[in-house]
């Protein structure tokens, strides 16, 4: 079967419960948003093809399975991440001050070089903010770390940040490929793998 | 946060086969609180960085007492009684460290330290590159057409594991002392100078015949009770074949009976051939990944996970049976309640339970114990001999599957223990594979660090009549290589407890599930 792809992203959604993780994979994956999802239930991955400067990349978007809550995310999880999305909700101070633990988290269970950005959710909600954007601002300027302010209720800006994850972390990839040869990684099990006869275990026997 | 007051399945402790019956309850539609006291996945199952074992070893050795509080009485109802859950049963002891690394130097007497520090691994560059270690408490390899990967494909829960193949088996060699490669391939075999070329084609007859069911059970007549040894001897293999094929073949002591090593010859055959050039495979990471991919179902489907959290009582009603468990001051009710043994309070057990004990080690050395000019995993099964009691299963992995940085191994040895100790058990398999000589020219890899600890087994499966009802204590890992005894007592939990559901049905694929308030969405959004 022919790749549909140039590139495969694995990418992760990290923060505090209920800033809207899963609405932003929603609205990023299937241009939807819906209230009624209030924890992340049966959601794994959502993925979407994205062209850049040529290139089809697909995006696999990993949410959280409610594991954040209570700060017990496998460390599996971070495994082959390239990009990771840190979210808090403008409306909620306390998901804000989180983010600096969730760096940590990340700096501790993460590759080294993975692409981060910082998004400010619920930017729609005037009445009830309580983290002006500078302060967003501020915090990533402090990791060295993009930022953006998204809604993903009202659509802004959740495309723009995944594109632009999307692009850092391609660059980044490019630069490797051209330096060393590409790093070789291990491979999934899969239902449909070829299944050989009896008679060719015994020729790879001897 | 609160959790929920509710639960149909309350499990405790994050081993493989708890997390298995997590994921399977949670798959089914059942709700679970999986919890677990340590600070991390995978209890007894775990992998662990460099300075996670080295705390672990140092928490073993000054086990520190409890600080649990008995819960509160007074909410009891008259029907009601507490288990006290202070003190658990202990699986793990006999802890020795030893930690063989050069120490860094802090005063410069002549010689340049910096120099020496990039050939050295000093226990402070093993500290910085902690996070490149992920050393197993539980090492296993998975066999190709093994019951841990059917399960995993089967309920799709592989799409959360990277695994490559183990890329060579070992055989130990008496009288050199050495380790030579067991040719698995038809490539192995003409680069292997150490079978001739009139054993190779004895040895090929004979996997010929093992596979050929029909014809082999004809052969095998007479022989059935009698040592796998004689059987090999009858069919003109050579010394150094018959070794070959009892301890990289069928894994079994050369006592052992035909009919039984010809199961386990048929076991390794019928996984040859599927990924690499081995029967075997492994996860990328470690084995500790395994059990965080049943939990990350498990999550996927609701379940709730608290880390750090042990159980502080646990109510039975007037039929001793499991009604509530308390953590954390919160009463919680349950149906059912599945413990690891290790975090089940010592008074829910028999006075007396019958166990054998593991022998363990971990090794980190500088060196491969066969070095190769790649990066290699290779396992091999040491025979007793005079200097071991039982035969030992070693496994060397290093940065081939990302467990250790580039230059390390990880060597991982068990085996049934005589003595209940350890360290007697495998310093002679130490002394067997690394250099303690301190020469400089010895070919074989030096000890960075090392540990050696004893695990009970106790069969929990079937052993003994429980105290309470609707509570299983969930076995420790046995002495085993793949998964089968965790999966089978994992199986029979979760049938017991819910006889009527599937076990572990295919996970849909993210693009399978449809949402149909999603589509009530899109088709309004087109309507406007």
């Amino acid at each position: 079967m022919a790749k549909t792809y140039d590139y495969l992203f694995k990418l992760l959604l990290i923060g505090d419960s209920g800033v809207g993780k899963t609405c932003i994979l929603f609205r990023f994956s299937e241009d939807a948003f819906n209230t009624t999802f209030i924890s992340t239930i049966g959601i794994d991955f959502k993925i979407r093809t994205i062209e850049l400067d040529g290139k089809k990349i697909k995006l696999q978007i990993w949410d959280t399975a409610g594991q954040e809550r209570f700060r017990t995310i496998t460390t599996a999880y971070y495994r082959g991440a390239m990009g990771i999305m840190l979210v808090y909700d403008v409306t909620n101070e306390k998901s804000f001050e989180n983010i600096k633990n969730w760096i940590r988290n990340i700096e501790e269970h993460a590759s080294s070089d993975v692409e981060k950005m910082i998004l400010g959710n619920k930017c729609d909600i005037t009445d009830r903010r309580q983290v002006s954007k500078e302060r967003g601002e501020q915090l990533a300027i402090e990791y060295g770390i993009k930022f953006t302010e998204t809604s993903a209720k009202s659509s802004i800006n959740v495309e723009e940040a995944f594109f632009t994850l999307a692009r850092d972390i391609k660059i980044k990839m490019e630069q490797k490929l051209d330096a060393a040869n590409p790093p070789r990684t291990g491979h999934h099990l899969r239902a449909n793998e070829p299944v050989k006869s009896q008679r060719k275990w015994f020729c790879s026997l001897l | 946060m609160e959790l929920d007051d509710h639960f149909d399945l309350v499990v405790v402790g994050t081993g493989v086969t708890e997390s298995i019956v997590a994921a399977a309850a949670a798959r089914v539609g059942k709700s679970v609180l999986h919890l677990d006291a340590n600070d991390h996945y995978g209890n007894e199952w775990a992998s662990l960085s460099f300075s996670q074992i080295n705390e672990w070893c140092k928490r073993l050795n000054h086990a520190v007492s409890s600080d649990q509080t008995m819960p509160d009485h007074s909410e009891l109802s008259g029907e009601e009684s507490i288990i006290d859950c202070s003190e658990n049963f202990v699986t793990i002891f006999n802890c020795s460290m030893i930690d063989y690394s050069l120490k860094e130097q802090r005063d410069d007497d002549g010689e340049n330290p910096n120099e020496n520090r990039d050939r050295q691994w000093t226990f402070e560059k093993l500290t910085e590159n902690d996070r490149r270690f992920s050393i197993d408490l539980c090492p296993r390899l998975l066999f190709s057409r093994g019951s841990m990967v059917d399960i995993l494909v089967q309920s799709n829960i592989s799409r959360y594991l990277e695994f490559k193949p183990l890329t060579r088996l070992l055989s130990y060699l008496k009288e050199s002392r050495e380790l030579i490669d067991v040719p698995c391939s038809r490539a192995d075999v003409f680069s292997n100078k150490l079978i001739s070329v009139i054993e190779k084609r004895i040895l090929m007859r004979f996997m010929t015949e093992c596979i050929d069911q029909t014809n082999i059970s004809q052969q095998l007549e007479g022989f059935e009770e009698r040592p796998f040894k004689e059987f090999l001897k009858s069919k003109d293999l050579s010394e150094v074949l018959q070794q070959f094929i009892i301890n990289a073949v069928a894994m079994v002591d050369e006592n052992e009976t035909t009919e039984n090593a010809m199961v386990g010859v048929n076991r390794f055959l019928s996984s040859l051939g599927r990924f690499g050039n081995t029967p075997f495979i492994l996860p990328l990471y470690g084995s500790g990944e395994i059990p965080q991919a049943f939990c990350r179902l498990c999550a996927v489907f609701g379940g709730t996970y608290c880390l750090k959290r042990s159980l502080n009582g646990i109510i039975v009603d007037t039929n001793s049976k499991v009604t509530h468990v308390i953590t954390n001051n919160q009463r919680i009710k349950c149906e059912y309640l599945v413990t690891s043994l290790s975090q089940t309070p010592k008074c829910m057990l028999p006075e007396k339970l019958s166990y054998t004990v593991l022998s363990k080690a971990v090794f980190i050395s500088n060196g491969s114990v066969k070095p190769s000019n790649k990066e290699e995993s290779s396992f091999f099964r040491l025979a007793a001999d005079e200097e071991i009691d039982h035969a030992v299963y070693v496994l060397e992995v290093g940065n081939d599957i990302h467990v250790a940085p580039k230059g390390v191994f990880i060597v991982y040895c068990w085996c049934l223990s005589k003595n209940e100790d350890a360290k007697k058990d495998l310093l002679p398999v130490a002394k067997k594979l690394f250099d303690f000589s301190c020469s400089e020219n010895s070919s074989k890899p030096k000890l960075l660090w090392s540990c050696y600890y004893n695990q009970k087994f106790v069969d929990c499966s079937n052993n003994f009549e429980m105290k309470i009802k609707s509570a299983f204590v969930v076995s420790p890992p046995m002495n085993e290589l793949d998964y089968d005894f965790a999966i089978s007592e994992a199986r029979q939990i979760f049938s017991t407890m819910f006889p009527d559901s599937e076990f572990l049905p295919r996970a849909p694929d993210p693009d399978e599930i449809v949402f149909d308030d999603l589509l009530v969405d899109a088709s309004e959004n087109a309507m406007h």
